[in-house]
C-alpha cells in the first residue's frame, strides 16, 4: 500500500460555456494521508463535487481538468490515460456520490454491484464474493441483508440506498474513499453507524477519507482536517480543533454560526448568511465573498485575497489576515 | 377548528420479494396504522430512521399512494373518494417537495419551465403572468431570476432543491408536504430556506409536513413533532416536549445521536448507540417493534403491541408509561 495518501495541488477544472470556458474550481490544494479524513465544507454550488469529480475523472461532458496535479503516490492521475483511470477508480479510490442513484447501476441487483468489484479487482471466486457481500451490506446496516442482495436500487429507499451504495464503494477495499455527502440522506442513528464504519475502515486499513458534507456536526466527528470551500476556491483550512476553535474567514464564521443546534435558544431565528453565493461564470471582482461579508473593506472590492498560511497548517484567504 | 387531514388507523403495504410477479409476494407495512391529525397552519415534523416510512406517509396524504386499511380525510373529505373537480382541487390545494431534487426535475426543462408547469397544468394565469409568478417565485427561494432560462443540471445538488420549492409554492397551495426539502443544502441557505418556510406559514396560513432526518433543524420550524419508527408512529407531540422530555425509549436514542457541531462536545457526549441492526420491515418482530433494540425491554414488550398512550405531554407508544401493566408486572 502507498503510504502518499493523496496529494492535490494547484488543481483547476474549468467548464466551456456559450461565453468560453469558465473555471469552477480553481487552486485547489491538499494532502490527504493515509487513516486521515479531509472534510471539505462549504457553500452549495462552492466546487465541492467538482473537486471529488475531478479526482476520479467522472466530470460531466462540459467540464475538464485544466491545471493542477493529483497524486496518488508517484501517479498523477490527471495525466493518466482514460484506461489506466478505469482501473484506478473503483479498486485504489472509490466514491459514493451524494444523489445515491448515481452510484449504483438500476440495471443490476444490489448484490451484483458488489461481487462485481471483488472478483475483479480481489480475485475471489463467486461464492466466496456473494457471502462477503451479504456481510458487508449487514456491515453498513442493511436488514435482512441476505434478501437485499436480490433486490434493484428501485426498491430501496433513499437511505438503504445509500447504505448499499457505500458498501460497493467499499468493497474493493479502496486506499481512497471519497464520499460526497455519504450521510446526507440518512438519520443521526444510521448515520453514527456509517461515520463509525467508515472510521473502523480508516483504522483497519489506513484508508484516506476525503468528506464531503454540509453537516457541521458531522465535521466535528469526523475530521482530520478541514477544508472550508467558497466560489471554487478553498478559503481556509486547519486541523479541525483549530477551526472550530478559530474560524478566521468571515464565511467559516458565519457559517458555524448558522449551524443549528440542539441546545440553542429557540426564540432567536435560525442565522443565515444573507444573499447568495455568485455563479460561477459572474464572480464579483476582489474577494468572491464580499457581497455578502459583513466585514468587507476597500481593498476586498478590487483584490483576490490570495490563501496565505500566516500561522503554521492554518491559511486564510481574506485581507482582514493582514490588517 | 376541523383538522386539514384526519389519518385514521392508516397502513399502506407494498408487495415485495422475488415473488412479487409470481403472485407469491411479500407484504412489506411500509406504513402501519397510522393515527393523526394534522391541524390547519401547523407544521407537522415526521422524523425517524431511513425507510420507516416517512416518504410513504408523504406520499399517501398527497394521494400517490392508497391505504390498504384506514381512512384518510382531507378537509372533512374521504380522499378515496374524490372525482372530478373536487380530486384537481385538491391536487392544486396540497402539493410535494421530493427529496431527490435531482430525480424529481425533468432534465429537458427548463427552470423557469419546470416552475411554472403547475400553473400550466392547472390552466393558471396567461403565459405573460406565469413569468412574472416564476421570477417572483425564483426570488422567494433565493435563485436569481435568469436561472429561468437555464437546464437544472447546470445547478448544485442545493440550487435544484429549491427549484423543486419553488415549484411546489406556485399554485399557492394550502398544504406542503416537503419530503427532507433542506437535507441537501448548505446550513447557511438552510437557515434562510427554514426561515423561508416558516415565514410562509405564518402568511398564508400554509400547513406543513416537513420529513427530516435533521432533528437539529427541525426544531426550529416545527409545532409538533411525529417520530416513526418500522412504519408506526412511537411518538408525537408538542415539540418542546418531545424534544425536552423524550418519552420513547427509541425517540431518546435519536436525540443523543445528534452530532454538535463542536469538536470538544462530540468527543465528551455520551450517545445511546442503538444496538443491533434496524429490524426487516417485511418480517418486523413481535410486540413492540423496537423490542431488538430497547434498552428497557421488559416481558411484555416481546408479544403485547404498544399503543400511543400519553406520556409526559405527548403521546408514546411504549409499555414503560402503561399503567395497567405497571400494576398487572
Ligand atoms: N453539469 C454541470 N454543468 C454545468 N455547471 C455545473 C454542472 N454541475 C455543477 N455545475 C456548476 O458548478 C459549480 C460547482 O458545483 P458543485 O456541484 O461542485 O457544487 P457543490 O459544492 O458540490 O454544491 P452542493 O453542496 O450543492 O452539492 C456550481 O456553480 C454549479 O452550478
Ligand atoms: N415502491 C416501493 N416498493 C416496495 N417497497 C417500497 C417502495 N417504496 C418504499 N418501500 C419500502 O417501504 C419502506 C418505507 O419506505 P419509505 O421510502 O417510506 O421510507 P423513508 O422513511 O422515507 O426512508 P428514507 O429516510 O430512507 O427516505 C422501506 O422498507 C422501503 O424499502
Ligand atoms: S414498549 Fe418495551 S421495548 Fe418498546 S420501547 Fe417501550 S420499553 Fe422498549
Ligand atoms: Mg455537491
Ligand atoms: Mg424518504
Amino acid at each position: 500500500m502507498s503510504d502518499a495518501g493523496l496529494d492535490v495541488r494547484g488543481l483547476q477544472t474549468v467548464l466551456s460555456t456559450g461565453g468560453g470556458p469558465v473555471p469552477v474550481i480553481s487552486d485547489i490544494s491538499f494532502t490527504l494521508r493515509p487513516g486521515e479524513t479531509l472534510c471539505l465544507v462549504g457553500e452549495s454550488g462552492s466546487g465541492k463535487s467538482m473537486t471529488a469529480l475531478s479526482i476520479v475523472r467522472l466530470l460531466p461532458a462540459a467540464a475538464r481538468v485544466n491545471a493542477g496535479e493529483i497524486l496518488l503516490g508517484d501517479i498523477d492521475l490527471a495525466r493518466l490515460p482514460d484506461s489506466g483511470m478505469r482501473s484506478v477508480r473503483g479498486r485504489r479510490v472509490a466514491m459514493v456520490f451524494q444523489d445515491s442513484m448515481t452510484s449504483l447501476n438500476p440495471l443490476l441487483t444490489i448484490g451484483r454491484q458488489l461481487t462485481e468489484g471483488m472478483e475483479l479487482h480481489l480475485g475471489l471466486s463467486p461464492a466466496v464474493a456473494r457471502e462477503r457481500a451479504v456481510a458487508l451490506l449487514a456491515q453498513v446496516g442493511v436488514p435482512a441483508a441476505r434478501e437485499r442482495v436480490e433486490q434493484y436500487p428501485h426498491q430501496l429507499s433513499g437511505g438503504l440506498r445509500q447504505r448499499a451504495a457505500i458498501a460497493i464503494a467499499l468493497s474493493a477495499e479502496p486506499e481512497i474513499l471519497i464520499a460526497d455527502e455519504p450521510t446526507t440522506a440518512l438519520d443521526v442513528t444510521t448515520q453514527a453507524q456509517i461515520l463509525e464504519l467508515l472510521a473502523r475502515e480508516q483504522q483497519r486499513r489506513g484508508m484516506g477519507l476525503l468528506l464531503i458534507t454540509h453537516d457541521v456536526g458531522v465535521v466535528a466527528r469526523m475530521a482530520t482536517t478541514v477544508g472550508v470551500m467558497y466560489a471554487g476556491r478553498i478559503v481556509e483550512k486547519a486541523p479541525s480543533d483549530m477551526l472550530f476553535r478559530d474560524p478566521r474567514h468571515p464565511y467559516t464564521r458565519g457559517l458555524l454560526k448558522s449551524v443549528p443546534r440542539m441546545d440553542t435558544d429557540l426564540t432567536a431565528p435560525l442565522t443565515s448568511i444573507p444573499g447568495t453565493p455568485p455563479a460561477i461564470a459572474n464572480l464579483p471582482e476582489g474577494c468572491s465573498f464580499n457581497p455578502r461579508c459583513p466585514s468587507r473593506f476597500d481593498r476586498c472590492l478590487t483584490e483576490r485575497p490570495p490563501l496565505i498560511e500566516r500561522k503554521a497548517g492554518h491559511p486564510v484567504a481574506c485581507h482582514l489576515e493582514d490588517a | 377548528m376541523d383538522p386539514i387531514f384526519e389519518v385514521d388507523d392508516v397502513s399502506v403495504e407494498f408487495n415485495v420479494g422475488a415473488g412479487a410477479f409470481a403472485g407469491g409476494a411479500q407484504k412489506l407495512l411500509a406504513v402501519d396504522r397510522a393515527t393523526l391529525r394534522i391541524e390547519r397552519g401547523e407544521c407537522l415534523a415526521v422524523v425517524g430512521e431511513s425507510g420507516c416510512g416517512k416518504t410513504t406517509l408523504g406520499r399517501t396524504l398527497i394521494g400517490l399512494y392508497k391505504p390498504s386499511r384506514g381512512r384518510l380525510e382531507f378537509d372533512g373529505k374521504d380522499v378515496s373518494a374524490l372525482r372530478g373537480e373536487e380530486l384537481r382541487s385538491f391536487r392544486r390545494r396540497v402539493q410535494m417537495v421530493f427529496q431527490d431534487p435531482h430525480a424529481s426535475l425533468n432534465p429537458r426543462m427548463k427552470v423557469g419551465e419546470i416552475v411554472a408547469e403547475p400553473l400550466r397544468v392547472h390552466r393558471v394565469g396567461t403565459a405573460k403572468s406565469r413569468k412574472a409568478a416564476v421570477a417572483d417565485l425564483l426570488g422567494r427561494v433565493g435563485l436569481p431570476a435568469d436561472a429561468a432560462n437555464r437546464f437544472p443540471h447546470a445547478f448544485s445538488g442545493g440550487q435544484r432543491q429549491r427549484i423543486g420549492i419553488a415549484r411546489a409554492l406556485a399554485l399557492q397551495p394550502d398544504v406542503i408536504v416537503a419530503d427532507e426539502p433542506v437535507s441537501a443544502l448548505d446550513v447557511s441557505i438552510q437557515a434562510q430556506v427554514v426561515n423561508l418556510l416558516k415565514g410562509l406559514r405564518a402568511q398564508l396560513g400554509l400547513t406543513l409536513v416537513f420529513i427530516a432526518h435533521d432533528l437539529a433543524v427541525v426544531r426550529y420550524i416545527a409545532t409538533r413533532i411525529a417520530v416513526m419508527y418500522l412504519g408506526q408512529i412511537v411518538e408525537i407531540g408538542r415539540t418542546e416536549d418531545v424534544f425536552g422530555a423524550p418519552k420513547h425509549p427509541y425517540t431518546q436514542a435519536l436525540l443523543s445521536a445528534v452530532p454538535i457541531p463542536d469538536p470538544d462536545a462530540e468527543r465528551m457526549r455520551r450517545r445511546i448507540i442503538l444496538k443491533g441492526d434496524l429490524p426487516s420491515p417485511i418480517n418486523p418482530p413481535s410486540g413492540c417493534r423496537f423490542h431488538t433494540r430497547c434498552e428497557h425491554c421488559f416481558a411484555p414488550c416481546l408479544t403485547v403491541e404498544p399503543r400511543l398512550i400519553p406520556a409526559g405531554g405527548q403521546l408514546a407508544s411504549c409499555h414503560l408509561y402503561d399503567q395497567a401493566l405497571e400494576q398487572a408486572a
